[in-house]
């Protein structure tokens, strides 16, 4: 009985110490280059939206997104949709402190989407960048 | 004694069995429900196995000797008498037996703080599940809005104010378009700042705004945000390890951060969230807010 009691008070223990352990195992760390940030995606009139914005510590040689990546479901897989890099038009500011923006891409709405959103800021030391992933 | 032999005689099979099966059906018999049947069929257990280590000592029972001269040794002193180690209806008044017995978990209190156990097991296991589903880092999260390493306000909150510069106007306007007129900016800038860059961003989407200015001096800088927001989408402050602070200007409770060598202030006034960030220490970007109210 004395076994079966510490058995529960165990297992109790580990679920309140699993409960304060980050569910996302690589943590983000604080940055040298961002200061803030923000990702949101949505559905627009035939569109996905992707509004970002992101800060840096200072003038940065350059930030903004990095990448957008659509994935569409075919079944249960998701196949390449399209994407947009830092270099397409909207994308990224070079020399700025801040940068803000939104991104149409056009979809059918009756699909369902993953879209893996990065931003990104670089100064002379190095580049930092933070993603987030929304379904659709 | 017609009933004890019937006893005897129901539980006769258990001679048939080693000490070892008997200890391990006595620790399965062993229970707080258990009847007048199972009290004997402990009974019974108990005898056989006396009677098997008197047949053949195996050194599980105690030598009576020794635990007679330790009872006389450690319980039968002085102090201890008059007294006794059990409670017992002839010695004991009623209500020291209710007393005494008042404590001892009985079934139904066990059986309810099982229950309650289990049902705290589950709301955790649910709560863990809810983490990822609701795209928080972890269950703190769920209640407050930074980590170890980034923070966001989870809610919109208060605020109002008056006066501008230039660099403020556009995003005065763009507000009082949405019915805001009231704003705080900073007053006091430190010597040697001077004005860098600007930059308001209305969201073609919600139509709400971000402003941002920034100030420099050398390698020094600046940045103040300001920003409308639903609460639906929070913009994250990186921030590292260091415990968040908090301290209260104007009755607002102002969440101080660091990001490595930089450091930003954070509040949030109705559906205006402030923050001010510089590479300058934690007392100057006090001074910069303490100027704004």
């Amino acid at each position: 009985l004395k076994l079966k009691r510490s058995c529960a008070y165990l297992f109790t223990v580990i679920c309140l110490i699993a409960l304060l352990i980050p569910v996302t195992s690589a943590a983000e760390s604080a940055s040298d280059q961002i200061m803030s940030w923000g990702i949101d995606v949505t559905f627009g009139d035939g569109t996905i939206d992707v509004e970002f914005g992101i800060t840096g510590n200072g003038t940065m040689n350059k930030l903004g997104c990095e990448s957008i990546y659509v994935y569409k479901k075919n079944g249960t897989e998701w196949d390449d949709y399209t994407y947009r890099t830092e270099y397409n038009t909207g994308m990224s500011v070079y020399n700025h402190f801040t940068y803000a923006n939104m991104i149409e891409i056009p979809c059918n709405d009756s699909a369902e989407y993953k879209v893996v959103v990065t931003v990104f800021a670089e100064d002379d030391e190095a580049r930092d960048s933070r993603t987030d992933v929304f379904y659709l | 004694v017609a009933d004890s032999r019937m006893i005897r005689n129901q539980y006769d099979y258990l001679r048939r069995l080693d000490v070892d099966e008997l200890e391990r059906l006595l620790q399965l018999a062993v229970n707080p429900q258990c009847d007048e049947e199972d009290s004997d069929y402990v009974d019974a257990l108990l005898e056989v196995i006396l009677e098997k280590e008197q047949e053949e000592d195996t050194g599980r029972l105690s030598d009576v000797d020794e635990k007679w001269q330790e009872f006389q040794r450690h319980y039968n002193t002085e102090e201890g008498k008059g007294q006794h180690m059990y409670y017992t209806e002839e010695t004991d008044t009623p209500d020291q037996i209710q007393a005494a017995t008042s404590n001892i978990t009985t079934f139904p209190k066990r059986r309810l703080r099982r229950t309650l156990m289990v049902a705290a097991i589950i709301v955790l296991l649910v709560s863990m599940t809810l983490v990822p589903v609701m795209r928080h880092k972890n269950v703190i999260q769920l209640f407050a809005q930074w980590t170890e390493e980034q923070f966001s306000f989870g809610l919109e909150n208060p605020w109002e104010i008056d006066s501008l510069p230039e660099e403020y106007q556009d995003m005065y306007f763009s507000l009082k378009k949405c019915g805001i007129e009231t704003i705080y900016i900073p007053q006091y800038i430190p010597d040697g700042f001077v004005l860098q860059n600007y930059s308001l961003y209305t969201s073609p989407k919600t139509g709400e705004s971000s402003f941002a200015v920034m100030y420099q001096k050398g390698a020094e800088f600046i940045i103040f945000q300001l920003e409308q927001n639903d609460g639906k989408t929070g913009v994250i402050k990186e921030k590292d390890s260091t415990i968040v602070e908090t301290y209260n200007i104007n009755g607002i409770k102002h969440y101080v951060l660091s990001n490595n060598n930089n450091n930003t202030i954070a509040w949030h006034i109705d559906e205006l969230r402030y923050a001010l960030s510089s590479s300058l220490p934690i007392s100057q970007l006090k001074l910069i807010i303490n100027s704004m109210y």
